[in-house]
């Protein structure tokens, strides 16, 4: 098998793009596969192609399929002027799954203008047919830059798959946190900061976990459902209030969510992310999964969200976790400028929240971070943000 | 207590029986009453029978008439041992018929367990979403979208500790956190 790699600029006035073909040559078939894939940017990104390491990429007929493994690293330079925090790549296969899109993001970053830095990228990709043009002439895969967020929270990107919003509550919720332990060190020295870190990892280690399933459109529910309201977790400083809830649950299902809410806040409301925790008979709690919904709520206006979805869950060993009730809290909101409200740590530990939700991924990596290198290496990195 | 037979008793008493034999048997009777009666009844008619040998007439042909004789005592043993009261024989349990109980206790067994217990086990992937004929599942690799007749794998690093999660937009999400470097990834699949 021999890979090479060409580059090419599509449309130099326009934009600046980097195109990458993989001609996979399959010997044992004597099966020549030029599939491709292509990393094209914007041509006034903040970032740039630095170059790309394909590994050992390759492409296996087996049976009456085709497997492509793609195994890439592709490293990338902060050409802006300011530091980057978040990285959303968009990745799309159309000529394997028509209309199917994924995305790889890197979040927790701290890249100083001029630095490199890489992302990964490992796909496998399955066609059923070895026919000859079975594959199309088009690239295999194109990826393209979704969104690139800085420590001012600024954003650049098409934003097609709402990164910006997404990427804005990581790097809120890893403020967040790092202050959290920044605290504790501040407050307790480095016995008061180990406290914390043992705390905090032995919650994230005891979290129950859930199974879950989720169905959209329209589902035919197999057991009879009664109606439960939702309970609401509120918070002081929440910009929105839940009024009632409710949603069609059977001891494994939960389907049709409807909630209630009001924007308390002086500012339009147009996205909120609801967590849902569920409760079986003996009263024990586990987080399920988040409820988005689209609002666009103006300041002191109600408003319904309807989802037309069908959740089943059921406990990692297999058995079911005979819903008896429900409990919702907000996990995000978004305000039409782009800012996003996120609860703080003394909400979700005042609710027990904390021992329930996934924790954030800067918590992850600050945990990780002293499991590995141990406390003063913590300390150090929490001395490099402000 | 087992007795000796009518033959081992009659080799005991002219001394014929082997050896190893000859030794149990001696202390057998020497306990038994009824076993050293009628050993004591076979030596004397021995001694009877060897004490007569010598007056036998000339014209008597003695090794015809031996043989005749343990032809017929021959006889008379078999016919003992065919009117002598037996014991009822012991229950032997043949291991077949165990064996196909044991079977069919199995599949009885698994059969209510596949029917009757199906309804309350679900396995279900970490996280999924679906719709359609498109699906989007946490597997051994990563996340994967079906659509279409095609498949893509968002893989995962399998030396690292992945945590998968679903949202009801209809995305399946992977973490990963790089134990050497720190870097943390986060994969989504959307369905649409």
């Amino acid at each position: 098998m021999s890979i090479s790699i060409n580059t090419s600029r599509t449309s130099p006035l326009a934009r600046l793009s980097f195109l990458f073909i993989l001609p996979l040559t399959l010997s044992a078939q004597d099966l020549d596969l030029a599939r491709s894939l292509k990393v094209e940017f914007p041509p006034d990104a903040p970032i740039a192609f630095a170059s790309i390491d394909t590994g050992d990429s390759r492409a296996t007929p087996r049976g009456g399929a085709l497997v492509v493994d793609l195994h890439s690293s592709l490293m990338l330079r902060n050409v802006g002027a300011q530091r980057i925090r978040s990285i959303t790549l968009l990745i799309a296969a159309q000529e394997v799954t028509p209309g199917g899109k994924a995305s790889v993001s890197v979040p927790s970053l701290d890249i100083a203008p001029g630095d490199t830095f890489s992302i990964r990228l490992d796909l496998r990709l399955l066609r059923p047919s070895l026919a000859a043009g079975a594959l199309g002439s088009g690239p295999l895969v194109q990826v393209s830059l979704d969104g690139v967020l800085f420590d001012s929270l600024a954003f650049y990107g098409p934003n097609k798959l709402n990164s910006r919003r997404t990427m804005t509550t990581w790097e809120l919720e890893a403020r967040r946190d790092r202050k959290f332990f920044a605290a504790a060190l501040a407050n307790g020295g480095v016995d008061g900061l180990r406290q914390s870190v043992l705390t905090a990892q032995a919650r994230i280690d005891a979290r129950p976990r859930l199974d879950v399933q989720v169905a959209r459109g329209r589902v035919t529910a197999y057991d009879p459902s009664r109606n439960v309201e939702f309970a609401f977790v509120k918070f002081p400083d929440s910009p929105i209030e839940s009024i009632r809830g409710s949603a069609a649950v059977t001891a494994t299902e939960i389907h049709s969510p409807r909630l209630e809410l009001r924007n308390n806040s002086s500012r339009p409301v147009r996205y909120i992310e609801m967590g849902w925790i569920l409760a079986d008979n003996t009263g024990k709690e586990v987080f399920a999964s988040t409820v988005p919904g689209k609002v666009n709520l103006a300041p002191g206006q109600s408003g319904q969200v309807l989802e037309d979805t069908f959740l089943k869950v059921a406990r990692p060993e297999g058995r079911p976790l005979n819903v008896t009730s429900m409990k919702g809290y907000l996990s995000s909101v978004e305000f039409t400028d782009g800012e996003v409200w996120i609860p703080t740590r003394q909400d979700l530990s005042r609710s027990h929240l904390d021992s329930l939700a996934a924790p954030s991924a800067e918590e992850e990596r600050l945990l990780g971070l002293y499991r590995k290198k141990g406390l003063t290496a913590l300390i150090n990195e929490l001395k490099k943000f402000p | 207590m087992q007795h000796p037979a009518q033959r081992q008793l009659a080799l005991l008493a002219g001394g014929e029986l082997p050896w190893w034999q000859r030794y149990p048997w001696s202390l057998h009777t020497r306990n038994c009453e009824s076993c050293r009666q009628e050993l004591e009844a076979l030596r004397e008619t021995r001694h009877f029978v060897a004490g007569t040998v010598s007056s036998l007439p000339a014209f008597v042909d003695w090794d015809r008439l031996a043989a005749e004789m343990r032809a017929n005592i021959q006889v008379g043993l078999e016919a003992g041992e065919a009117i002598r009261p037996r014991e009822p024989a012991a229950l032997h349990l043949d291991w077949r018929p165990a064996f196909a109980l044991t079977a069919l206790t199995l599949v009885v067994l698994t059969g209510w367990f596949l029917n009757i217990n199906r309804q309350k086990i679900y396995h279900l992937p970490a996280a999924s979403v679906e719709a359609g004929d498109a699906r989007v599942e946490s597997g051994s690799d990563g996340i994967v979208l079906t659509r279409g007749g095609g498949r893509m794998t968002v893989m995962q690093p399998k030396a690292q500790a992945v945590s998968y999660s679903v949202n009801s937009t209809g995305a399946v999400s992977a973490r990963t956190i790089d134990t050497e470097t720190g870097q943390v990834t986060i994969s989504h699949v959307y369905l649409d």
